[in-house]
């Protein structure tokens, strides 16, 4: 299986929102699509799925293009939404069957994720529970509805209707946006079962530190053009180990000043300095030894896909 | 214009179907307002019943008249079946007739004030030789504790035992008796009115055009609010996106305008069976009749409305394709709505152009047969449902013309799908203030204009 966006394009009037997106998924993993807000990701998301017409390009699953009778996919929106009044069986039921889930096997498939998500109560009804001191019967409490469920709980419902079809192709447009961190590790969980059952999945996302997480190949728009594009991995190693941290026992802002050295931070004794490249850091290294310094911790590392991202985007955004 | 729609955009329509008519089913709201109906069209017959003086007949078919005897002076000289009157007609059945002749009474004046109870009535029946004429008078006390209705009646019954009596002397059988006696009817009316052989009769065809302009504008207007609420769901639900990966939004137009078609089908032919069953029962207490009485009297009979197979037909076939227009445009308006604050000026724009239809046929109606008028009517887009069944139903337009009326709106709502497909989908996504017509112009173009570079 493989997927390939090539070349769309988007304008609204004279406004392009989405211009020359391309990119490939060619073995299963997940693929990374970033930028601020308004860049143009979940534009490219709806294009992809054929929500919205598209100017230019076209996306191809397995080499045709991709339509949900070529692609099982699975799709999070970034717009969350149920029917608030209807109760929540009857809508992943009926979002199961336009997916062409017969009703038994819909069944089975939400009572294992109601599991895994842990909303069975809110999905089943719930055994009589008597009151301490209330007399008369104890009434069962009915299977919930939509607008009874806390914002949390809609999430993992709606992330259900994405998993419900067994996706191949599973899009999760801000997927742990407005979770507390115990759900947080929930749907990573799942998310991390996705990966190792060979699925493809696209996330757009604004926390960095799950995209690294996750991804092994990003793309970065800004304001509708594609900064940055590749390996996770690849990029970082462009960028070399340029963050040192260090840690001694006594005070060397001098010795990092005289140096001509960017200092990030300090706190006490630990310092988060910017060096060129491994050749500047080892010719410190030697002068804080020369200097007769102590040092704790010195780690060389390579940039964070948060510094990637600001260093790629931000000047922009703050323009 | 080439209309390139795919099988797959209908795919999944079915359980848009199923699932928005199961919903609209289990609503509260659309059971209370079902129970409401239901209630209503349960007491409709009865209280109309009432209203129209149905429980009057009713007490007098069920007891009979209230005149206790009726004091019979015969001076005709033909002799009259008193007893048999109470088998004759059930009405009298608990009256007793009395031949003054076999009392040993002088009846005068003042025996007549002296005698005769509230409840009793004198009949004198004479006939003057001369003149070879019969007079019946009827005669009752002021205080009497029956209506005039019953006097004349009772009136009325003598008279006709004495024709049968008359013709009896003669040595007519009964069966030509039944034959000479039976009812008839007077019409006047100028010889224009006579050799056209049609009445031209205002009444009649106002009240035809507005019965069923009425209907059609109540379901129309049903329809159209259905319709906008059940689109705006998913917009306003946030939903539209996640549907929008599984089902084309051309599919969950056409499930919902279907859904929300079988819902008030469903329901009318629930209320009408409701009303039915009220009928029957209110029967058994009343005189339902009043109401068809009624209904003559305001000039419309079966005759006059054709019911036949061929006219249900006709009216099923003109209902449907009003309702497919005003749900196309329906779900069109509704879905250039983000919020469901935009519902109730969305609704009142379509609302506002099927007034104008009904408004145009009501007047249309009110100038009287005109054969221009009519075939204008007729063939004109939102009037045209309301005027082109009616209009052949009265014999103002021909079956030919009702066909090519069908056929241009027909035409209409595959304009109206046709749009539908181009634009439906970018409408879905749309948020926004409500879409002016340029805006839909401006995105109807862009639809096409993309399909040509697809090519």
């Amino acid at each position: 299986m493989s997927l390939e966006v090539r070349n769309l394009s988007k304008k609204y009037g004279e406004k392009t929102v989405v211009e020359n997106l391309s990119f490939e998924m060619k073995n299963p993993g997940v693929f990374a699509l970033l930028g601020t807000n308004g860049a143009g990701k979940t534009t490219s998301i709806r294009m992809m799925l054929n929500m919205l017409s598209r100017d230019t390009g076209e996306v191809l699953w397995n080499g045709a293009p991709l339509d949900t009778a070529t692609c099982n996919v699975g799709y999070l929106a970034e717009e969350r939404g149920l029917y608030p009044k209807y109760t929540l069986m009857d809508q992943l039921i009926y979002f199961a069957g336009l997916r062409g889930i017969p009703k038994a096997e819909a069944k089975k498939r939400i009572r294992y994720w109601a599991e895994r998500l842990e909303v069975e109560e809110y999905l089943y009804p719930q055994p009589a529970k008597k009151e301490d001191g209330k007399k008369g019967r104890a009434k069962a409490q009915a299977p919930k509805k939509a607008d009874q469920l806390s914002k949390g709980n809609q999430q993992k419902i709606q992330f259900m209707t994405a998993l419900l079809p067994d996706p191949d192709l599973l899009i999760l447009d801000e997927p742990l946006s407005g979770l507390d961190p115990v759900n947080t590790d929930l749907f990573k969980g799942i998310i991390r079962d996705e990966i190792a059952k060979g699925k493809y999945l696209i996330m757009s996302s604004h926390q960095m530190a799950t995209v690294e997480e996750f991804c092994t190949d990003i793309i970065i728009l800004n304001r509708s053009k594609v900064v940055l594009s590749g390996h996770l991995n690849d990029i970082k190693k462009s960028y070399g180990r340029i963050n040192l941290l260090l840690k001694t026992e006594t005070e060397v802002t001098d010795l990092i000043r005289r140096e001509g050295l960017t200092l990030v931070s300090a706190k006490e004794t630990e310092y988060q300095i910017k060096v060129s490249g491994d050749e500047q850091a080892n010719r410190f290294l030697k002068l804080l030894i020369e200097n007769g310094i102590t040092v704790v911790t010195f780690s060389l590392r390579e940039p964070s896909l948060h510094e990637i991202f600001v260093e790629k985007v931000g000047d922009a955004h703050e323009a | 214009m080439h209309m390139k729609l795919r099988k797959s955009d209908f795919t999944g329509t079915g359980k848009v179907f199923r699932f928005t008519l199961v919903q609209m089913l289990k609503g509260k709201a659309n059971i209370i307002t079902m129970l409401i109906f239901f209630l209503f069209a349960a007491g409709s017959i009865p209280v109309m019943t009432l209203m129209m003086g149905g429980e009057q007949s009713q007490f007098d078919e069920a007891e009979a008249s209230r005149i206790a005897a009726v004091y019979v002076r015969n001076d005709t000289g033909y002799e009259l079946d008193l007893e048999s009157i109470s088998q004759r007609d059930k009405f009298f059945s608990d009256t007793n007739f009395i031949d003054t002749d076999l009392m040993d009474v002088e009846w005068s004046e003042d025996t007549y004030e002296s005698m005769v109870e509230p409840t009793e009535a004198y009949i004198h029946l004479q006939k003057d030789t001369e003149k070879m004429n019969f007079t019946i008078g009827a005669y009752a006390l002021e205080d009497k504790e029956f209506t005039d209705g019953d006097l004349d009646s009772c009136a009325a019954l003598l008279g006709g035992i004495l024709d049968e009596a008359r013709y009896a002397q003669q040595n007519v059988a009964p069966e030509q008796i039944a034959a000479l006696t039976s009812p008839y009817e007077t019409k006047s009316g100028s010889v224009s009115e006579y050799l056209e052989e049609k009445e031209d009769d205002f009444d009649t065809r106002f009240g035809v055009q507005m019965i069923y302009s009425v209907a059609l504008l109540i379901l129309c207007t049903f329809v159209s609010s259905f319709i906008i609420q059940k689109v705006i769901e998913e917009k306003a639900s946030k939903l539209a996106e996640l549907l929008m990966v599984s089902v084309s939004p051309l599919a969950m137009l056409v499930g919902k305008i279907l859904a929300v078609m079988t819902y008030i089908l469903g329901l009318v032919l629930s209320l009408a069976a409701v009303v039915g069953l009220s009928y029957v029962i209110t029967g058994r207490f009343a005189d339902t009749s009043v109401l068809y009485r009624q209904i003559a009297e305001s000039g419309i009979s079966m005759e006059t409305l054709q019911v036949s197979p061929v006219t249900a037909l006709i009216l099923v076939v003109s209902l449907l394709l009003g309702y497919l227009q005003v749900s196309l445009i329906s779900g069109l308006v509704g879905t250039e709505c983000s919020t469901t604050e935009d519902v109730e000026p969305a609704n009142m724009a379509v609302v506002l152009l099927v007034m104008a239809g009904y408004m145009i046929a009501t007047v249309a109606a009110g100038v009287g047969s005109n054969p221009v008028l009519a075939t204008v009517i007729s063939l004109c887009p939102i009037t045209s449902m309301f005027c082109a069944p009616v209009r052949y139903i009265i014999g103002d337009i021909g079956f030919g013309m009702l066909a090519l009326s069908w056929v241009i709106q027909f035409a209409v709502i595959v304009v109206l799908a046709y749009v539908c497909a181009r634009i439906y989908r970018a409408l879905m996504m749309y948020r926004g203030n409500r879409m002016k017509l340029s805006g839909w112009i401006t995105m109807f173009r862009q639809s096409s204009a993309k399909e040509v570079e697809n090519r």
